[in-house]
C-alpha cells in the first residue's frame, strides 16, 4: 500500500479557478467596477470628466503609496499607525532642507527627495526595532513614534504650515502630466504599486514577510532571521511614507503639519478591505488598490450626485465592515479542522 | 496620553519657573498673577498670534503667563490640557474652548475653585463661565466673506462653502455668516456645503467632485486654512487660478503665496493679536476687582494681492513665533 | 548491525538548577525507526535538542557516520542532513505546500534576478509535487493554503519536507497526537516509507501501542539518561512502563546509568 490519500492527483488550473471564484478580489473587484458604473450613468459628464479622474486619482496617489507600505506590515500581522505623521516629518525636513539649498534646480528637488525618504526610513527601522528587538507591541510602539515624530515636526516648523516648494517640483511632478494625459503623481504612485505588489509576490523578502506574519516560530526554526525582517518591513513602511510626504509636497506646494491625523487608519481601512488578513500571512497589492479607490470612488460620486455628506460616511463604514466580514465567512469556510 | 504627560511635565516646569522671582508689583505686593492660555492647539499661527499678544500685555502688566494646547483642533485633545492647568491653580485661565458645550464641566469646576476665565475666540457655551469673551464675531465674518465673493464673482454665478467639521463653533459661525448673506444676492446660486473633515486633501478631493459636476462654479468660501489649502490646489488643478474666486478665512505661509500668485483672490483674516491683548487685560482687570467687558468683538481685515504689503493690512498677518 | 548513523554519547545539560540530562547516551542506525521514549521530565525533548543542533551540550560527545561534531544552531544539524518534525509542525497556515516546503531554502531564478531574490516558484513547484508524489502524497490543490488541509495532510507535507532535505537523520515529536485513527494509519505508512530510504528515523511517543507497532527499536530514558535498549519483539508494554519508571534495566551497562 503506498498511496496514503484517496483524494485525486492534484490538477493544475483546478485551484486557481476554484480560488479565482472564491476569492474575495474578485467580489471587491466587480463591487468597485458596480459603483464606476452606477456613478458613469448616473452623471457622465461630471463622473467621467478628464479633470475629475485626474484629480480623484492624484489625490489618491499619496494614500495609495502609504497604503502599499502598510500591506507589508499588516502581512506580518502587525500595524503601523505612525505613517501620517512619518509622511509630515518627512515633508517638513524635505521642504527646510530644499528651501536651505535654495533655488529651484532639479539638483535641490533630488536632494528634498533623499531627504524625505531617509527621514521615512530612520523612523520606520526605529518602529522595527521597538517591535522586533524590545518586543513592544507594534500598536503601542508605532502609537508612540506617532506622537513623536509628529511633535517634532511642530516643533520644527512652531505648527506652521511651510510654503516654498521648488517650481521645480510643484508644476513638473504636482501639476504636470505624462504625454499631458496622467498625472506625474499617478504615474509614481503606480510604480511605487507595482514594484510592491512584483516584491510581494515574486520575491523571498515578500515571502518572507508573509511567513513572518502566518508562522513566525516556523520560519525562525527554518532559520530565516524573523527580527532583521521586522526592521526591514516597518523600514520599508516608513520609506513609502517618506515618498507619500515629498509627493503630497508636490500636490499641495506646502508642508501641511495638521491634515494627515487620519492618513493611518484610512491605510489599514483600504489594506483590510482590500483583502490583506489583519492576522497577517494573506496580502494583496491589488486589493489594496481597490480598498483604496472604493471610499474614493464613493466619496467622489456622491459629492458629485449632491448626497448628503452623512450617507457618504455611512455607506463607506458599512461597505468597509461588509468586506472584511465577507471575508471572514470565506476564510472559516476554507478552512476545515 | 502622550499630551497629558508632556503637559505634566510643563505644568511642573512653570511651577518651578513660576517660583522664581520674575514677575513686577502685583496686587498689595504679593506674588505676580499667574494667568495661563490653553490655547485651540498647539501650533497654528492663529493662536500662537493670541499667544503672542497675551505675552506681550502680561509682560507690561507685570503677570506672569504660560500657555499650552493640545496636538489637534478638537475636544479630545484639550480637555486633559484644560484638567491639567486647572491642576495647577492659575490665577485666571484664558481659553479657546474646542467644544461648547464638552467642556463646561472642567471650565464650571475651574470657576468653582475660584479661577477667573476669559474666553478668546471661540466660546463654551455657558457664557456665565467666564468674565469675559473676546471673539472675532465669526458670524459678521462670515457675512463679509459672502459680500466680498459676490463682488468677485460680480453678482452672478454658482458659489459653494468648503466646510470643515460640523460642530466646530468658529468654523460653524462663518459659514452661517456667508450662507445667510449670500440668500440675499439674487443673481448667485449657492450649491451648498461641503466639508473637508479639516484635511486639504479631502478639500481638494471634494471640490473637484463639484467643480467637475458644476464647470461653471464660479466663487468657492473655504472657512479655514486647511480648506483654503485643498480648494488652491483643486483650482490650480483644473487651470482655473483666477477664474474661480477663491475667499478665505485665516493666513498661512502658502496661503499668502496663494494670494501673491493670484489663486486665492481675498482672505478674511481676524485680529488674534489683539484678542491676546484684551484677554489678559480683561483677566487681571477681573482679578483685581475691576469691572469687565462681558463681550468684545475684534474686527476683521480683508487682506488682497494688493493690499498685504500696506502695513496695516499687514500687520494683522499672523504670526509663526512670538518677537 | 552496522555503525551507528547517530551516536550521543554521555551527554550533560543542566539548566538553571535542573539537570536535565546526566550522561545520555543515544543510537540511531540508518533505514530504522527508533522511538525515544520516557516519562515526563525524563530528557527527551532536550536530548533532541541538543542532537538537532537547538541546544548546546555541557558535556559529552556527538557522533555522526563516527565522526565526533558539534552544532552550534539547527542550521548546523540541518547542514549535516538532520531534520526535525516539531509537534506544532512550524509550518506556516496561510502559504502552500510549495512555499512551506521552501522554507528558508527558497530557490531563485537564476541570473541577476535570482540574486535580487526573484523566485523560481515554478520550479518549486513541480519539485514538491515530486516530492509529495514519490512519497504516495497527494492533495487536491497542491497551491492552496496549508489551513484547507486535514491535521493527517499537513502532518504529511511536514514529514516529506523533513525527508526533501534530510539525507539522515528525521526527529519526529509526537506525529500522530493530534490525529484520529485513519490519518494516524496513513502517517505510521509515510513514516515506514521514509525509513525504508535510508533515512534513520526517531520517533517520540507517549503512546505505548504505536510505539511497539511501527518501531525497529526502542530506547528508554530515564531522569536524563539512558535505562533500556530494545529490540522489536524483545519487549512488552509492561517492560516498556517498567524501563520508564526505574524497574527495570535493559541492553545497558551500569556505567551507562550512573
Amino acid at each position: 500500500m503506498t498511496s496514503v490519500s484517496i483524494e485525486e492527483a492534484p490538477r493544475p488550473s483546478a485551484g486557481l479557478r476554484r480560488r479565482l471564484t472564491a476569492s474575495p478580489l474578485t467580489y471587491l473587484s466587480a463591487s468597485l467596477a458596480a459603483m464606476i458604473a452606477v456613478f458613469s450613468v448616473a452623471a457622465p459628464e461630471a463622473f467621467l470628466s478628464a479633470y475629475n479622474i485626474q484629480t480623484m486619482l492624484t489625490v489618491t496617489s499619496v494614500l495609495l503609496v502609504l497604503s502599499v507600505g502598510m500591506t507589508f506590515v499588516i502581512a506580518t500581522a502587525g500595524i503601523d499607525l505612525s505613517v501620517g505623521s512619518v509622511l509630515v516629518f518627512s515633508a517638513v525636513m524635505s521642504l527646510r532642507t530644499m528651501t536651505a539649498l535654495g533655488g529651484s534646480g532639479f539638483g535641490v528637488v533630488l536632494a528634498g527627495f533623499a531627504v524625505a525618504v531617509v527621514s521615512g526610513v530612520v523612523w520606520g527601522t526605529l518602529n522595527g526595532l521597538l517591535v522586533a528587538k524590545a518586543k513592544v507591541p507594534a500598536l503601542i510602539s508605532t502609537l508612540g513614534t506617532m506622537g513623536a515624530a509628529l511633535g517634532i515636526a511642530q516643533l520644527v516648523t512652531g505648527g506652521n504650515d511651510l510654503s516654498g516648494v521648488p517650481k521645480a517640483l510643484y508644476e513638473t511632478v504636482g501639476l504636470g502630466k505624462l504625454f499631458g494625459v496622467v498625472p506625474w503623481l499617478v504615474v509614481i504612485a503606480l510604480v511605487v504599486t507595482v514594484a510592491g505588489a512584483v516584491v510581494l509576490n515574486q520575491t523571498r523578502f515578500g515571502r518572507y514577510t508573509l511567513f513572518v506574519g502566518s508562522g513566525a516560530e516556523a520560519a525562525r526554526r527554518s532559520g530565516i532571521n524573523v527580527d532583521l525582517h521586522l526592521i526591514k518591513v516597518y523600514g520599508l513602511a516608513g520609506l513609502l511614507a517618506g515618498v507619500a510626504g515629498f509627493l503630497d509636497l508636490a500636490l499641495f506646494a506646502s508642508a501641511n503639519i495638521a491634515g494627515h491625523s487620519t492618513d493611518n487608519l484610512q491605510a489599514v481601512a483600504a489594506v483590510v478591505l482590500g483583502g490583506t488578513s489583519l492576522f497577517g500571512g494573506v496580502a494583496t497589492i491589488p486589493g489594496t488598490v481597490i480598498g483604496v479607490f472604493i471610499p474614493a470612488v464613493l466619496q467622489n460620486g456622491f459629492v458629485i450626485l449632491k448626497v448628503q455628506t452623512f450617507w457618504q460616511e455611512v455607506a463607506i463604514g458599512v461597505v468597509l465592515v461588509l468586506a472584511v466580514y465577507i471575508d471572514q465567512l470565506k476564510r472559516k469556510s476554507r478552512e476545515k479542522s | 496620553m502622550r499630551t497629558s504627560v508632556l503637559s505634566l511635565s510643563a505644568a511642573v516646569l512653570a511651577l518651578v519657573a513660576g517660583c522664581s522671582d520674575t514677575g513686577g508689583p502685583a496686587a498689595g505686593g504679593a506674588e505676580p498673577y499667574k494667568i495661563t492660555y490653553v490655547q485651540g492647539m498647539a501650533g497654528n499661527p492663529f493662536f500662537t498670534s493670541l499667544t503672542c499678544g497675551a505675552q506681550e500685555r502680561a509682560k507690561e502688566l507685570g503677570v506672569q503667563f504660560d500657555a499650552q494646547g493640545g496636538k489637534d483642533y478638537s475636544p479630545q485633545s484639550q480637555t486633559p490640557i484644560l484638567n491639567g492647568v486647572i491642576a495647577q491653580k492659575p490665577d485666571a485661565i484664558v481659553i479657546s474652548p474646542m467644544a461648547g458645550e464638552a467642556m463646561v464641566p472642567a471650565l464650571s469646576k475651574a470657576k468653582a475653585a475660584g479661577i477667573k476665565l476669559v474666553f478668546a475666540d471661540s466660546v463654551a457655551d455657558d457664557a456665565t463661565l467666564a468674565v469675559s469673551q473676546i471673539a472675532s464675531d465669526n458670524y459678521a465674518g462670515g457675512v463679509l466673506a459672502a459680500q466680498t465673493l459676490a463682488k468677485q464673482v460680480g453678482e452672478k454665478g454658482k458659489v459653494m462653502v468648503m466646510g470643515a467639521k460640523p460642530g466646530i463653533s468658529t468654523t460653524d459661525a462663518r459659514q452661517k455668516g456667508f450662507e445667510d448673506e449670500i440668500g440675499k444676492h439674487a443673481g448667485i446660486t449657492y450649491l451648498g456645503p461641503q466639508y473637508s473633515e479639516s484635511q486639504p486633501a479631502t478639500a481638494t478631493s471634494k471640490f473637484a467632485a463639484v467643480f467637475a459636476a458644476n464647470s461653471d462654479l464660479a466663487g468657492v468660501f473655504a472657512v479655514s486654512t486647511q480648506e483654503v489649502e485643498g480648494v488652491a490646489t483643486g483650482v490650480q488643478n483644473a487651470s482655473k487660478s483666477g477664474a474661480v474666486h477663491i475667499v478665505g478665512f485665516d493666513t498661512s505661509d502658502p496661503i499668502l503665496d496663494d494670494v501673491r500668485n493670484g489663486v486665492v483672490e481675498s482672505l478674511i483674516v481676524q485680529q488674534p493679536l489683539q484678542m491676546g491683548v484684551d484677554a489678559v487685560t480683561q483677566a487681571v482687570a477681573a482679578l483685581k476687582g475691576e469691572t469687565t467687558t462681558p463681550k468684545i468683538s475684534t474686527p476683521f481685515v480683508v487682506l488682497t494681492k494688493d493690499n498685504m504689503t500696506q502695513p496695516d493690512v499687514a500687520k494683522f498677518i499672523y504670526k509663526t513665533t512670538c518677537d | 548491525m552496522a555503525e551507528p548513523l547517530l551516536e550521543a554519547r554521555g551527554i550533560r545539560k543542566r539548566f538553571d538548577h535542573v539537570d536535565a540530562l546526566r550522561g545520555a547516551d543515544f543510537t540511531a542506525y540508518a533505514g530504522e525507526i527508533v522511538s525515544l521514549i520516557g516519562d515526563n521530565g525524563a530528557g527527551k525533548s532536550t536530548l533532541v535538542k541538543v542532537l538537532s543542533g537547538a541546544v548546546r551540550p555541557d558535556s559529552g560527545r556527538i557522533l555522526l557516520d563516527g565522526e565526533p561534531v558539534a552544532f552550534s544552531s539547527p542550521t548546523d544539524a540541518q547542514t549535516a542532513g538532520i531534520e526535525t518534525v516539531y509537534q506544532d509542525l512550524a509550518l506556516a497556515p496561510a502559504l502552500g505546500p510549495a512555499a512551506n516546503l521552501f522554507m528558508g531554502r527558497e530557490v531563485t531564478r537564476r541570473g541577476p534576478l535570482g540574486r535580487l531574490g526573484f523566485l523560481d516558484k515554478a520550479s518549486m513547484r513541480d519539485s514538491t509535487i515530486k516530492e509529495l508524489a514519490s512519497l504516495g502524497v497527494r492533495l487536491a490543490d497542491v497551491d492552496g493554503p496549508i489551513s484547507t488541509l486535514s491535521g493527517g495532510q499537513r502532518q504529511s507535507v511536514a514529514i516529506v519536507r523533513a525527508v526533501t532535505w534530510a539525507k539522515r537523520v528525521i526527529f519526529m515529536d509526537e506525529p500522530t497526537a493530534a490525529l484520529g485513527v485513519v490519518q494516524t494509519r496513513r502517517v505510521l505508512d509515510l513514516i515506514r516509507q521514509v525509513r525504508d530510504r535510508g533515512i534513520a528515523v526517531v520517533l517520540i511517543s507517549h503512546s505505548m501501542p504505536q510505539v511497539l507497532e511501527v518501531s525497529d527499536r526502542i530506547e528508554v530514558l530515564r531522569l536524563g539518561a539512558r535505562v533500556a535498549r530494545f529490540t522489536t519483539g524483545e519487549a512488552k508494554a509492561e517492560d516498556l512502563v517498567a524501563a520508564m519508571t526505574g524497574l527495570l534495566t535493559h541492553g545497558v551497562t551500569l556505567e551507562e546509568t550512573a
